[in-house]
């Protein structure tokens, strides 16, 4: 029983550590590792989370450990675990549901999982980046902390080029039509935000319509 | 025993109120704000108000716009508007003689409604913007008229129709150039030459149009478009000299501009509430983040109406709204601030050390003279300990004796901790005296990461760096030779197993 337990575990893990690791093909052969993360099912979802994961900590851990020229105190202080993971996920949950909206009109092949597997996966060299740098910025002057932001300009354009060799090779899409759909997903990640506003506010109405009416009903009838 | 409990009594009573006299009639609000701007601590009075003075042995003043102070120290000049006249006093506050009529080439004539004077150092003549004569006249020390400059020829300007030349303050510079504040003109300074000919205009900042407005531009009409080419507005209230004749000047016009564009930061040097222009006319004020611009967060907006220089790059601005004014030195860091009354809810100007319409500032000597144009009164401020320590050390920092600012942030530091310049202050008299680890340590209390932290960090990796040579340099060698010795290891191993095969 124990033993197969552990056998589990260990199956379990090995298993997620493979899909990890396999991330990093995708990062220096991304056509290629895309193909695979799709078609060979080299990714996984609970791989894409623990991903999302390692960018909140990335995050977090550059808050908190970063080299006292980079972070103020005061901003330092008031960094907030929910925050910050909201500023995470509320974006990219955007993106995948606004790409798979777009997809699937313009005949893409990837599922909703697949989209968020290659987007997840797309995140991985701001994470390798920005962990050293937490680091690194512990050690170098505020003169050379344009190196820094050099980096992690690199990690954030290496991240696009992935997002964008994702879209292409998940959906089976030329170079052009790759490019339209990403300006028109972000298009969508606005109508998605503003319909949310929309809804939330008129709830908001409803709701205090509502609520005013439970009143004037106890002050005025009973 | 009853005795002995009333003379208790009696000593208490006495005690006490002699407690409450010691205390210094401050008014409300004494605060500093912290490093970050973000939050502000109270302070101890730095300057307390002495006396006001109400000049009833003169029949009052009426609508008083300025007063100066001559560059002996000896006279201030009391510029009293509403009853066309300057009032000469000594540097008690004692009227001396009055100036209102005089005559010109044979001809009697008097001021209407003067907004300004100047005493001209190199040699010694008075000049008065005549306001509603719109004219500046020049006197000697005898107030006889000397010279009179009337509406110079504006060249440039390409709608002098409507121009109505009110001019409200002069300087005058060594070459005899006058500089004028006109009224409602919102071109900046006015350049006169010594002859009184028009020369141009410095200290407005250059327009610049961004391509949000360019876009808009094109569904403009022309009337709508020739609206927005006036947008310009650099109206100055009132300005001083330094030693130098670097021109202070302050204009409550700019802080909403101020406020809407703080973000950019090249903007923010033109729109600066007050400015330190240098000859050509170019903002020069140093700063770190914030342009010296008194309160930074408010109910209230700070408008600075006239600036006093004191000595030593350090200068000292005039809020009307809140009736504060706020001390600055050469590198735009605050240093104290005190006054009060004109926009709270509390004083409402009526008591000592609080105003109502505040207007202008003067300094003799460790006296603050702030005049009130709505009570028609000058109040006088003296330093308290803590003020001029403040100060004290501002000018040592400036003329290089750090030792002395060290001692005297100490000094402060015990009458107010949060008084973060003073350790920003003796951060950087360690940093300059070579004990980065200290300085850095100093820095780190205040959360002060700019250039200067910066520069000591440096230094004290350099020493570590220089401490722990060997064994870096082992550890790096070590690394290294791992690294050859497994790569040897491995291809040797392949050797083997190639050689077995």
């Amino acid at each position: 029983m124990i033993e197969k337990a552990r056998a589990n575990t260990f199956g379990y893990l090995s298993g997620l550590w493979r899909e990890i690791a396999f991330s990093l093909r995708v990062m220096t052969k991304p056509f290629d590792g895309y193909w695979d993360l799709k078609h060979e099912k080299r990714g996984s979802v609970r791989a894409s989370v623990f991903i999302i994961l390692c960018m909140l900590l990335a995050t977090l851990a550059h808050y908190q450990f970063s080299g006292f020229f980079f972070v103020k105190s005061f901003v330092r202080d008031e960094v907030s675990i929910i925050r910050e993971f909201l500023v995470i996920t509320v974006p990219f949950a955007l993106w995948v549901i606004s790409s798979w909206c777009f997809t699937t009109l313009m005949d893409g092949e990837g599922s909703m999982k697949d989209i968020f597997i290659a987007t997840a996966y797309a995140l991985v060299p701001m994470i390798i980046i920005n962990l050293p740098l937490v680091f690194i910025s512990n050690l170098v002057t505020l003169e050379e902390g344009a190196f820094i932001d050099v980096l992690k300009g690199i990690g954030i354009v290496w991240s696009g080029f992935l997002i964008f060799s994702g879209t292409l090779v998940t959906h089976q899409y030329s170079i052009g039509k790759g490019l339209l759909t990403i300006l028109v997903t972000l298009a969508g990640m606005g109508i998605l935000l503003f319909l949310a506003l929309l809804v939330a506010t008129l709830l908001q109405q409803v709701l205090s319509f509502f609520i005013g009416l439970y009143q004037e009903i106890g002050l005025r009838l009973l | 025993m009853r005795k002995a409990i009333l003379l208790a009594f009696v000593f208490m009573i006495v005690f006490s109120t002699q407690v409450f006299a010691t205390l210094p009639n401050t008014s409300y609000n004494q605060i500093v704000y912290d490093e970050n701007d973000i939050s502000y601590s109270s302070a101890p009075a730095s300057f307390v108000p002495e006396t006001e003075h109400v000049f009833a042995g003169i029949n009052g003043l009426k609508d008083p716009r300025d007063i100066y102070v001559d560059p002996s120290g000896e006279y201030m000049y009391i510029v009293d508007t509403g009853n066309n006249r300057i009032v000469r006093c000594d540097k008690d506050l004692r009227p001396l003689d009055i100036l209102s009529n005089f005559s010109f080439s044979s001809t009697e004539d008097s001021l209407r409604g003067p907004q300004g004077v100047f005493v001209d150092k190199y040699t010694d003549l008075i000049y008065v913007c005549d306001t509603q004569n719109h004219r500046i006249i020049v006197f000697d020390q005898d107030f006889n008229c000397v010279r009179i400059f009337a509406e110079p020829e504006i060249l440039l300007s390409s709608d002098t129709t409507s121009f109505n030349y009110l001019p409200s303050k002069v300087l005058v510079n060594r070459s005899g150039q006058m500089l004028t504040i006109v009224q409602s003109l919102n071109k900046g300074i006015m350049e006169l030459s010594s002859d009184g000919e028009f020369v141009g205009y410095i200290g407005a900042p250059p327009v610049s149009v961004d391509l949000w407005q360019k876009f808009l531009r094109l569904f403009m009409t022309k009337e709508q478009r020739g609206k927005m080419e006036k947008f310009v507005p650099t109206e100055f209230d009132n300005f001083t000299f330094d030693e130098s004749e670097f021109v202070y000047a302050a204009s409550s016009t700019q802080m909403g501009q101020l406020m809407s564009q703080y973000s950019n930061q090249i903007v923010v040097k033109d729109l600066a509430p007050v400015k330190k222009l240098n000859p050509k006319g170019d903002n020069v004020i140093d700063y770190d983040y914030y342009p010296p611009m008194g309160d930074i967060y408010f109910d209230v907006m700070t408008q600075f109406v006239d600036v006093v220089y004191l000595s030593d790059d350090l200068f000292c601005a005039l809020d009307k709204n809140m009736g504060r004014l706020y001390a600055y030195d050469g590198d735009g860091q605050f240093l104290y601030m005190f006054g009060g009354g004109a926009g709270e809810r509390l004083a409402q100007g009526s008591q000592l050390g609080t105003f109502k319409t505040p207007i202008a500032v003067e300094r003799i000597g460790s006296r603050y003279f702030v005049l009130d144009q709505a009570t028609r009164s000058i109040t006088s401020f003296l330093p308290t300990e803590y003020g001029s320590a403040i100060e004290k050390s501002a000018s040592a920092y400036y003329n290089g004796d750090y030792d002395l600012a060290y001692s005297t942030w100490e000094e402060i530091l015990r009458m107010n901790g949060n008084y973060h310049q003073a350790i920003e202050g003796m951060a950087r008299v360690l940093l300059r005296n070579g004990h980065y680890k200290e300085a850095l340590d100093y820095f780190k209390i205040i959360d002060s990461n700019g250039k200067h932290a910066s520069d000591a960090f440096k230094q004290y990796r350099k020493q570590l760096v220089s401490q722990y040579q060997m064994p870096i340099f082992v550890l790096i060698l070590s690394a290294f030779a791992f690294a050859v010795v497994r790569k040897i290891w491995i291809a040797l191993k392949k050797l083997k197993a190639e050689a077995i095969l």
